[in-house]
């Protein structure tokens, strides 16, 4: 079963044609806004792209 | 906080290699792919924000998916205690005409916890300390439910339970 399930799971997780991905811009501008949430006096510390 | 300060192109690089694959294999422990692009997400996004101690690491994507898993665990616990019972979508699964099921429908069917061990052995290769490390359990743990989901993997696939 071993022999089986690794290639079987593997290229059932390479099959990723259809998995749309958000532009990088978005998530560092959640992560700014996070870090802002819970860091807000902190002017240097910032999330850059 | 210390500063973050992402070098774009390879923090690009990781997002393009990761953000995808993460989420088909997270789309197999969650039972959703919409669950699973969140956690992917928020998984990414704590990478963002503490790129620049784990942009050292040996393996970034390493830290991204020990993140990303334990998010899947978090949920299902929050699950758990509003609705008492978690159902999974795929207790319902069907089974073929032969009586089999396929392997991807057959992980899907077992108990969230069996679910994680298993991806993250056979797809990743993930030793059992690893495992154990990334899911922040015992490493006998591990070994139990990866035997256990063996068993229920053979048992569904019809096949011989391997020694």
């Amino acid at each position: 079963m071993n022999d089986r399930l690794s290639p079987e799971l593997k290229r059932a997780a390479a099959d990723t044609t259809d998995i749309a991905q958000p532009p990088l811009h978005r998530l560092l501008a959640r992560a700014e806004s996070r870090r802002r949430q819970h860091w807000p006096c902190s002017r240097s510390a910032r999330v850059q792209e | 906080m210390t500063r973050v300060n992402p070098a774009p192109e390879r923090l690009e690089a990781f997002y393009e290699e990761g953000y995808r694959p993460l989420v088909r294999v997270l789309t197999l422990a969650c039972g959703s792919r919409e669950d699973a692009e969140e956690v992917a997400e928020e998984a990414f996004t704590r990478l963002l924000l503490h790129w620049s101690r784990v942009s050292e690491y040996d393996d970034p994507l390493a830290w991204v998916r020990m993140v990303a898993f334990r998010l899947v665990a978090d949920r299902r616990r929050r699950l758990q205690r509003l609705a008492r019972k978690w159902i999974s979508p795929f207790n319902g699964a069907t089974v073929d005409r032969d009586g089999s099921l396929d392997v991807e429908r057959a992980v899907a069917a077992l108990p969230l916890t069996q679910r994680q061990v298993v991806l993250l052995h056979y797809v990743y290769d993930c030793r059992v300390e690893d495992i154990a490390r990334t899911l922040g359990v015992r490493v006998g743990t591990v070994k139990s439910r990866l035997g256990r989901a063996r068993s229920a993997l053979a048992e569904m696939l019809r096949e011989e339970v391997p020694t």
